[in-house]
Formats: structure tokens, C-alpha cells, sequence
């Protein structure tokens, strides 16, 4: 194809070479030792080399993305300013589940932290009329039953109990004209006075701070500082602000089947 | 006599500079090896500035030259020593035999004269390998392609390079 114009001196020079890259080929294969000692060498002498030559890539990588970076940033800043607010707003409905978690919670600790043994009973006979709200239980002195202890249902406080003969028991719902409780405003953490109506409805008729901004919807549960009711039991939900300030009971006394005595020593109580 | 007299119109900088080249091309090649790492195919610089500059400053390029940094390159990319070396020796070679025919061609004919070099130097090197039962990278196809490619590119800047050293 291609006629070959090389002098006798560069083909004994070329015999001479390939003769050593064979040695060192079969030697270094041989002897694994001698490759990686060289191999180790080349390495390290070559190293600065070799770092000064990457330094242009690795320059050239900052800058891309300092580049990069930076014209990025504009839409990051927009993209992280919407997950701000997204969070603020998920950071607000946290605070109002919460308060409101702890609201429940209070709620469902108020049975627990009832002091005495619970006893059931079933409702015997339900007197509520306009004058006058209680209802008779199938238990009474026999079982414990005192004057004074606190009767309650799954969804919170019912009354206390007035009357109490050997099998039978009067409780004083909390519905009841006659009945005060001391309550405060879960919300608001003020306290007040929650009296009965006679009717299915309670009435907030005393409150310790009267420049408070009461609304509908705020939870009404007891204080406790009158020694005979334990304090965070739950009485009602606020319904109505008006000119009087109305509570819908947590009880549903319109179908008050069981009820729940704590049998706590009244002794010193009442 | 015709290669001292082509040697003869260049400056003698050029002696000093395509050592240079050559040896960049080898640090070159490792650099873009590092980077491609985890591609099949090798980017083989070396053969590139070999055979060109043994083709046309043969004097700037001795055969010595071409093996140290050859065996350099043995070093660095970890196969046996003097594999890289054979390898190029016989490249030299071959551009120092085939000069009078392709040192007055068309450019075409010297990148087809590579290229036929390049793949039987190549071959030559996998058939090593395989018989020493060293991994062989089926990929080597690939790997002449984009060697020849890099040639052609290369080639222009050397182009530019030679003519800038040329004597007027």
C-alpha cells in the first residue's frame, strides 16, 4: 500500500525498544511487585501534575455552579417564600389543633381524675319538670352511696347527689334552678358561675373578669375550688352571647339513662 | 534525507514543544479518563499527538520520547508495564514509515492512515490483553472512533501550532 522509507538506525533503535516493553510486559506480569512499584511511582511524581491540571475543571465546576447558583436563586426565593407561608399557615392550624387537643384532653382526663370509686347505675325515675330537674338512681346507701357526691356520665358532669336512702339515691342535676357550679372559661381561663334554668339549657351568670370577649363555642369544664366538684370536668359548650350568656350541656339529659357515681368520702366536704 | 530536510523548515521550538503536547496529551487523558469514568469507552490521546508529530516533525518527536511517555501512561492507567509502550512504539513506527506517502496527502489520507494504524495498534492490544487474560473491553470499537475523532480535532490545532513555528 504505502512504501516504507525508515533507515536502518530507527529499525535497531525500534527492536531495541519493543525487546524492552516485551522484558518489562513479562516481567511486570511475573513479578507484580515491580508493576505496582512502578505504577506507584509514575503515580506520585505525576500528582502535582495531575492536581494542577484539575484545578481548571474543578474552578470551572465552582463557577458553573456559583452561575447556576445564582440564577437559581430568584425562583428558590419565590419557592421558599410560598413554603413560608404554606408553614405559617400550617403553623397556625397547629396552634389551634393543639389548643384544642389540649382542650380534649383536659376534657377526657376530667372522668379520670374524678376522685373515688365509680359506680353505674341505671336512671330509675327521671322527675324533670319546671320546677325542679333530678333523677333517682337504683343505688344507694348500700352501695356506698353518699350525700354529695359528684354523678357524671361518658360526656361529663350530671349533678351531685342530694338524698340517699338504702337502695335508692336523688341526684341534683346540674340543669336544675338550685344548682351552682363554680366553671371557668376553658379558653379564656376565667372563672365564673354556671347556674341550672330548669330547662335543657345552663346559664353563665358570673364571671370573675367582665371585660372578657366571650364567644359561642368556647368550653365551659369545672374548677374544682369548691371541694365538692373535681376540677376540668366538662359542663358545656357556650351557644348563645346575647344579653345572658346560655351553655348547651355536654350531657344529654333528655336521655339520661346511666349514670356514673364516684363513691368519694364526703366527710369534711359538705 | 527527506525527514531532515522537512525538519529543517521548522523552528527549533518546536523540538521543545511537542514534548510538551505529548505530555499534556498524556495528563490530558488520564484527566478525561477520571472524568468519563463509568462511560465503556477510553479517550486514547496519546497515539494522537504521536502520530501526528512523528509524521510531521519526526525530529521533535524521537522514538525514545514516545515510549517514556508511553510507559507513563503504562503507570497511570495500571495495565503491565510496557503494554502502552509496545503499543506506541509500534505507532511511531509505523507514521515514521508511512511519512513519505501521507506527509505530502491530502488530509483525508492521513486521518484514514491513522485510523487503519490506530485500529491495528488497538487490536494488537486487546489480543495482548485477552491472551494474558487481563479484562478486555469489548467496547474498543468505540474507543477507536472517538480516538479518531479526537485525531481530527486535534489535528487543527496542531496544524495551527506547526504552521505558527514554521520558518518563513
Amino acid at each position: 500500500m504505502q512504501a516504507l522509507h525508515i533507515s536502518k538506525r530507527y529499525n535497531i533503535q525500534f527492536g531495541i525498544y519493543a525487546f524492552f516493553c516485551v522484558v518489562f510486559m513479562v516481567l511486570s506480569i511475573q513479578f507484580p511487585g515491580i508493576n505496582a512499584a512502578f505504577q506507584s511511582f509514575v503515580v506520585s511524581v505525576s500528582t502535582p501534575v495531575l492536581e494542577a491540571v484539575k484545578k481548571p475543571s474543578e474552578w470551572a465546576d465552582a463557577v458553573g455552579e456559583s452561575v447556576t447558583g445564582h440564577v437559581s436563586v430568584y425562583e428558590e426565593n419565590k419557592m421558599l417564600r410560598d413554603e413560608l407561608s404554606d408553614k405559617q399557615r400550617l403553623i397556625r392550624d397547629l396552634a389551634i389543633v393543639e389548643n384544642e387537643n389540649n382542650s380534649l384532653k383536659k376534657l377526657l382526663n376530667m372522668v379520670k381524675e374524678v376522685n373515688g370509686k365509680p359506680l353505674a347505675s341505671r336512671v330509675i325515675s327521671d322527675k324533670k319538670s319546671a320546677f325542679s330537674h333530678t333523677v333517682i338512681t337504683h343505688i344507694g346507701h348500700a352501695k356506698g352511696v353518699e350525700k354529695g357526691q359528684v354523678v357524671v356520665d361518658e360526656n361529663g358532669l350530671v349533678g351531685r347527689v342530694i338524698e340517699v336512702f338504702d337502695e335508692t339515691a336523688r341526684v341534683l342535676l346540674i340543669t336544675d334552678y338550685t344548682s351552682r357550679i363554680p366553671v371557668k372559661i376553658l379558653d379564656l381561663n376565667v372563672r365564673g358561675i354556671v347556674r341550672g334554668t330548669n330547662s335543657y339549657n345552663l346559664e353563665l351568670v358570673f364571671t370573675e373578669d367582665e371585660d372578657v370577649k366571650i364567644e359561642e363555642g368556647m368550653v365551659v369544664v369545672t374548677t374544682g375550688i369548691d371541694g365538692l366538684f373535681p376540677a376540668n370536668l366538662p359542663v358545656g359548650v357556650i351557644h348563645n352571647v346575647g344579653k345572658f350568656i346560655y351553655i348547651k350541656p355536654d350531657v344529654d339529659f333528655t336521655n339520661l339513662e346511666f349514670i356514673t357515681i364516684q363513691r368519694q368520702k364526703m366527710s369534711g366536704v359538705l | 534525507m527527506a525527514m531532515n530536510q522537512a525538519n529543517r523548515d521548522y523552528k527549533p521550538f518546536l523540538n521543545f514543544m511537542v514534548p510538551m503536547v505529548l505530555f499534556v496529551l498524556v495528563i490530558l487523558g488520564y484527566v478525561l479518563g477520571e472524568l468519563l469514568d463509568g462511560f465503556v469507552f477510553k479517550l486514547w490521546l496519546l497515539p494522537v499527538g504521536v502520530f501526528y508529530w512523528a509524521l510531521f516533525v519526526p525530529t521533535a518527536t524521537p522514538m525514545l520520547l514516545a515510549l517514556i511517555l508511553a510507559l507513563i501512561e503504562d503507570g497511570l492507567s495500571g495495565t503491565p508495564f510496557g503494554l502502552h509502550g509496545l503499543a506506541i512504539l509500534v505507532l511511531h513506527y509505523m507514521a515514521l514509515a508511512q511519512r513519505q506517502s501521507l506527509i505530502y496527502s491530502p488530509f483525508a489520507m492521513v486521518i484514514t492512515g491513522f485510523s487503519i494504524n490506530l485500529a491495528v495498534v488497538m487490536s494488537a492490544m486487546t489480543g495482548v490483553m485477552w491472551l494474558l487474560d487481563l479484562p478486555v473491553n469489548l467496547w474498543v470499537i468505540v474507543s477507536w472512533a472517538f480516538t479518531v475523532f479526537a485525531f481530527i480535532l486535534l489535528s487543527m490545532w496542531f496544524n495551527a501550532l506547526r504552521h505558527k513555528f514554521m520558518k518563513d
